[in-house]
């Protein structure tokens, strides 16, 4: 076992340890509030996050099956790739602030070919997050009381995918996937008396959602050039809404339950990708998505954004200074990464960028940790005074073995 | 098959196990420190933010206005009636004496005290009932022993708490009945023969731990054969007889379950031939002085299990849930009640009673008065002192709540006083000789706070 393993693995320990302890803290967005699933989280590769999330149009095998199912047909490998991400978020309204973190497994995937029928995949991912918990400050009542209101959103949506890629000849890549998506929103509105812990009630919501989806992707690689299309489209499904309004008072609990039912059009999404490979150092990648909310319709259940279309733009560079080089030092092989994103939120007025670092760092056996640190803000143009300043600290693990290239030298 | 190698496996070629190695030192030491310093540190991280109200505001209308979500409200409930009631433990005693409900062969269940003695204008009897076979059976078994001769029994009274000072003047009636008829005990108690020949009057022992009266053995052998007989013509297996047991003295109170019950001792002149037999079922009458009287006022005694109930006017608080706007509230947060003036009179160690308290519906009550223990209303339990506090209430929302849809005029609450457990009373606390006189207010206040959770 080499020393950089021992490192690598120490180091995930220890960061492991440290992310627990961050874990305990919860995420905030008030903005996500006002959209139908929350944020959306960037479930790329820890690769492809650090270069701010371009990945449709540059093939990488550990970008998988996630930014592009036709990257799929580019891997002659077994890879595996996963991304968890220690979010913090600083909320500021005026003079004032409010420091949130939590821990956000983001996705984990991995494929395997199969002979002449090209590469399977599966991953699974947190689409978005809805993460929220607002309280009021005391409000005065008569009778010497103080009475107190509190927001709690949970949930988001966590989808897996079951992909095939395949490449078509030497420049032309296809990709499929199934899409199984669900959605959980988490609801609750408290009324509650300060001082006396059980003079609480709760109005609580459980919206949930399971449907079905495909996923498409295209790859073409013309020498240093490269060129990506991904769409991806959800069908029509039952939306359950679960309501229930909790009295409390000590030990009694009086639940009334009022059930409904709806149908979910989720927007379908669409990327195009570009990548160009200036050396064997350096490339860059842009990719351009557009979120279609105009077909989104939920019957009224979940919110409706006021945008038609949310586009997003993300562009990343990486180098790795000695990739070719027989004996580099260890410095000359980890790949150096930087991006930014800008992405318009779904409705009108609110937006989103950030800019990103990371490096990649090589393990044996063609594994590579990705460390990825991330920086942008949120606003909304209606709220002048409020914005959420937000930096993630990500770690990516990718690892990968030919098996084939074993049997072929017989070992 | 063996594992090949890929493209990165060229770069790790020339790794430096030295550099390598105090990268891996550096590292690990500020991780540690790092960590380490999260996990002393308080979190710099918020749970919560208030931050970002008109964001809230624009997605739920409404959620920030005080007036939209609370309403606090301070009303005077009217108090329609007051009087008292035995509950379910009093279902088994009724103040005209006849011990109705016994049942057979068994302790009658809730009763787990014995009481002897005379309390607040009220004269309490006990009534333990033994096996007339086990008692013949006992008596054979001694006197087939050639060395063993009757001398005397007992009856043994393992004292549970005692109110004030000992037992005095006791009273010991004795009566026979048939265990097999199966058929509820029915005994006036003016036709019991309180028969002082039955008692050895110099040896009624009292210690901390029991009562021992100490019996006549020929009196009380004759008495249980003619018990039997008059009833039976004959003595059967299946004759059972019982003891009344009074007291001209203070309450006291005494075990009424199991090994710790009252038994009958048999003593033999040597005393390895002791006999002795435990009581098969016991129960217990109080005969108040005045009865009517008590019916009429809100009373809540442990001893005779008397519960006070103060029926309330509340449609003053079905209104106050509309407000001026016409914005209706649709459920209580809280509703402290103000809690009625008393007089308590507790005899024990212990200065405060527990009060156990419940609110009944109009419907509920009119149906059977005696059914307080329906689904709907547990009760809760708190401690008063002594000498009321003005500032003590009853936390009656959670049945009020219950109450939204049905809206009654009148609702009902009952203050029993809380029964403790074994344990409790051993050690000391909460007595068992605690009655509490309620004051009959002509109003009650009501502090409400509603939201509106619907």
């Amino acid at each position: 076992m080499s020393n950089s393993y021992r490192m690598c693995t120490m180091v995930c320990r220890i960061l492991l340890f440290v992310l627990s302890i961050v874990v305990l803290g919860s995420a905030q967005s008030l903005l996500s509030l006002q959209y139908p699933f929350g944020l959306p989280t960037n479930t790329v590769s820890g690769t492809a996050l650090s270069m701010g999330g371009a990945a449709a149009g540059l093939p990488d095998d550990f970008h998988l099956l996630r930014a592009n199912p036709a990257n799929l047909g580019t891997i002659d490998r077994t890879i595996f790739s996963g991304l968890a991400t220690v979010d913090f978020t600083r909320v500021v309204d005026d003079d004032e602030h409010s420091n949130h973190a939590v821990l956000t497994p983001r996705q984990i995937s991995f494929s395997v070919p199969v002979g002449i029928i090209g590469n399977l995949g599966f991953s699974l991912a947190k689409e978005t997050q809805a993460a929220l918990e607002f309280e009021t400050g005391p409000i005065d009542l008569d009778g010497g009381y103080i009475g107190m209101r509190e927001l709690e959103r949970r949930g988001g949506v966590t989808s897996w995918l079951l992909g095939w890629g395949r490449s078509i000849n030497q420049w032309v890549y296809l990709g499929l996937a199934y899409e199984r998506a669900y959605v959980t929103i988490n609801s609750t509105s408290v009324s509650r008396v300060q001082d006396f812990p059980s003079a609480v009630s709760r109005d609580s919501s459980a919206i949930s959602f399971g449907g079905n989806g495909i996923r498409f992707g295209f790859l073409a690689a013309f020498e240093k050039i490269g060129v990506g299309l991904a769409y991806n489209y959800m069908f029509e499904g039952d939306l359950d809404v679960e309501r229930s309004v909790l009295r409390n008072r000590e030990e009694t609990e009086i639940t009334e339950g009022v059930d409904s039912t709806g149908s979910l059009q989720a927007p379908p999404r669409f990327t195009v990708g570009l990548s160009y490979q200036f050396s064997q150092s350096w490339a860059a990648a842009l990719d351009i998505g557009l979120t279609q909310w105009g077909q989104y319709a939920s019957d009224k259940i979940l919110e409706k954004p006021s945008r038609e279309n949310a586009a997003s733009f993300s562009a990343g560079v990486r180098f790795i200074p000695a990739p070719g080089i027989l004996a580099p030092a260890y410095w000359q092989t980890i790949h150096y990464r930087g991006g930014a994103w800008y992405s318009q939120l779904p409705d009108e007025s609110s937006n989103a960028y950030a800019l990103s670092l990371g490096v990649g760092l090589p393990l044996n056996g063609g594994g590579l940790i990705d460390i990825i640190v991330e920086a942008g803000q949120r606003r909304d143009d209606r709220y002048d005074d409020y914005r959420e300043d937000f930096a993630s600290i990500g770690v990516g693990f990718n690892g990968g073995r030919s098996w084939q290239q074993a049997t072929e030298f017989g070992e | 098959m063996a594992c090949g190698y890929t493209m990165f496996d060229s770069v790790h070629l020339t790794e430096n196990p030295r550099i390598m190695k105090r990268y891996r030192y550096i590292i690990c030491a500020l991780s540690a420190a790092l960590a380490l310093g999260l996990a002393c540190a308080d979190s710099p991280f918020d749970p919560t933010t208030r931050l970002g109200e008109q964001i809230v505001e624009d997605v739920e209308p409404g959620f920030l206005d005080p007036d939209e979500n609370f309403k606090a409200e301070q009303l005077s409930i009217a108090v329609s009636s007051a009087f008292s009631l035995l509950d379910s433990i009093g279902a088994d005693v009724s103040d005209d004496g006849d011990l109705n409900t016994l049942s057979d062969g068994s302790f009658v269940w809730n009763i787990d005290s014995l009481y002897i003695g005379i309390w607040n204008n009220t004269k309490a009897f006990s009534y333990m009932q033994f096996s007339g076979d086990g008692f013949f059976d006992a008596i054979e078994a001694i006197e087939e022993d050639t060395g063993c001769e009757i001398r005397n029994a007992e009856l043994h009274l393992p004292i549970e708490q005692a109110s004030e000072a000992m037992l005095t003047n006791i009273e010991l009636g004795l009566t026979a009945e048939l265990k097999a008829s199966n058929v509820p005990f029915g005994k006036d108690l003016e036709l019991i023969r309180f028969e002082d020949s039955l008692i050895n009057p110099q040896s009624i022992v009292t210690n901390d731990s029991a009562v021992i009266i100490q019996l006549t053995f020929d009196s009380l052998l004759a008495a249980v054969r003619q018990a039997a007989v008059e009833i039976t013509d004959s003595i059967t297996d299946t004759t059972s007889f019982g003891f009344f047991i009074t007291s001209a003295g203070s309450l006291a109170a005494f075990d009424a379950f199991g090994v710790n019950g009252p038994r009958l001792m048999i003593h033999a002149t040597n005393e390895q031939c002791d006999q002795f037999i435990a009581a098969e079922r016991a129960n217990v009458t109080f005969r108040s002085f005045n009865p009517d009287s008590l019916d009429n006022l809100p009373v809540s005694d442990r001893p005779t299990a008397r519960i006070a109930v103060f029926g309330l006017h509340m449609t003053p608080l079905w209104e106050a849930l509309t407000d001026t706007t016409g914005r209706e509230f649709q459920n209580l947060l809280i509703a402290p009640l103000e809690l009625p003036g008393y007089t308590a009179d507790i005899r024990g160690s212990d200065s405060t009673f527990r009060l156990e308290y419940r609110l009944h519906s109009n419907r509920n009550f009119q149906s059977d008065p005696r059914a307080l223990d329906s689904g709907d209303s547990l009760g809760i339990t708190k401690a008063f002192p002594e000498t009321p506090d003005p500032s003590d209430s009853l936390f009656i929302d959670r049945w009020l709540n219950l109450l939204l849809d049905e809206r009654p005029d009148t609702v009902y609450l009952s203050l029993r006083l809380f029964r403790p457990e074994t344990a409790l009373r051993l050690s000391g606390g909460l007595s068992l000789f605690t009655r509490v006189n309620w004051d009959t207010p002509d109003s009650l206040k009501l502090k409400a706070v509603f939201s509106n959770v619907k």
